[in-house]
């Protein structure tokens, strides 16, 4: 069947694709007709950037236990990020804020040292 | 039928990819297949399914094709873009889903692009699997002149007030009075959507409006059960519903 279920959120991070790293602008989460794992549904999670094209994407396909897994995980992380002070220290310093557009534009021998 | 074929028959297809004019004036592709030779052919409009304009999509056109239909499945996907199937299906669906409007005017433009070709012979139908079964049956309700349709297990036929979206603001069972086709329906007993509770709500519907619909239901089948890429394959209700298809189009279509 088709659920039709689909949220989505903005992020802002770094992909790595088919052809390599992109900007990811947004993050897809739905639980609907898998293609590749064999199961009739999967949560499916979509990282994609559409100003660069439809296949700018990063796909996962998962069971709902690994889901449930992953959100625990995701969880725990991000709050033992923000306990460390790390985190906060390089969100509020401009030294460390990422320019993902003019990352994305550098071709590999201008990324080299 | 199925693997009913003289083995002395001139049997052929040809298949492409090619743009029509489809609604609101857009060119988008479309997968044509046209039995070869002379003989003119009834028309069938294939509506592929939510994971897209896909593999199976074509392979399912071209069985359709050899059978001795003249098949135009039109790529509903096409405005947002290219990539693999599943990549354009993944923007789709993070949009929520193709309007149900712009499939309706498509689909309606491939059945007068038929028509306007030398091969066809004067009658079309209408088919689709999941939610392409869904929009075949909108298309043949809102847009006159099919002389068949087919709706393959297409959930969201029924939809209670709170699952309509801005994509999809009317449930296709309120169409039901405006139904202008022949209805073929089969659908697996074990399937969340349609449940056969709500294949029962349809077929009351279509009694209730004197509507003309054979309904098939197959226990130790859920959804999809003729997708043989996936484990949803029921082999024995797959080629009895395939039987089923070509008989009800045989009857509709080439009679």
């Amino acid at each position: 069947m088709c659920t039709m279920i689909a949220m989505t959120a903005a992020v802002t991070g770094m992909g790595k694709g088919a052809r390599g790293w992109f900007p990811i602008t947004q993050a897809t989460v739905g639980y609907d007709h898998a293609t590749h794992s064999g199961t009739e549904h999967a949560l499916l999670l979509d990282f994609t950037n559409y100003d660069i094209g439809v296949e700018a994407r990063v796909a996962l396909e998962l069971d709902l236990e690994s889901g449930r897994a992953l959100l625990g995980q995701l969880q725990a992380a991000i709050e033992a990020a923000e306990v460390s002070g790390v985190a906060m220290a390089r969100d509020d310093d401009e030294r460390y804020a990422p320019s993902w557009s003019s990352a994305f534009g550098l071709s590999v021998s201008q990324m080299a040292p | 039928m199925w693997n009913s074929f003289r083995t002395d028959d001139h049997l052929g297809i040809s298949a492409q990819i090619t743009r029509y004019q489809a609604g609101n004036g857009d060119e988008i592709h479309a997968y044509v297949v046209r039995p070869t030779g002379e003989a003119r052919a009834p028309g069938v409009v294939l509506v592929h399914h939510m994971p897209g304009w896909d593999e199976f999509t074509q392979e399912l056109a071209e069985r359709l094709g050899r059978h001795g239909y003249f098949v135009i499945c039109p790529d509903l996907y096409c405005r947002f873009g290219h990539g693999t199937p599943d990549d354009v299906a993944a923007k789709v669906r993070s949009e929520g889903g193709v309007h149900d409007d712009s499939v309706v005017a498509d689909c309606g433009a491939a059945a007068q692009w038929l028509r306007r070709d030398a091969l066809f012979s004067g009658k079309v139908g209408i088919i689709g699997p999941c939610s392409g079964g869904r929009h075949a049956l909108l298309t043949a309700s809102r847009v006159r002149g099919f002389d068949a349709v087919v709706d393959l297990w297409g959930g969201g036929v029924i939809m209670p007030h709170d699952q309509l979206t801005p994509a999809r603001p009317v449930a296709p069972i309120d169409y039901t009075a405006d139904l202008d086709a022949p209805l073929l329906g089969l659908f697996g007993n074990d399937d969340q959507s349609p449940t056969p509770a709500q294949v029962d709500e349809h077929q009351a519907e279509l009694e209730k409006h004197g509507k003309t619909f054979e309904f098939h239901r197959y226990d130790g089948a859920g959804h999809g059960f003729f997708y043989y890429h996936t484990p949803m394959y029921r082999q024995q209700q797959a080629m009895d519903g395939w039987e089923k298809v070509f008989a009800f189009f045989q009857e509709h279509l080439k009679s």
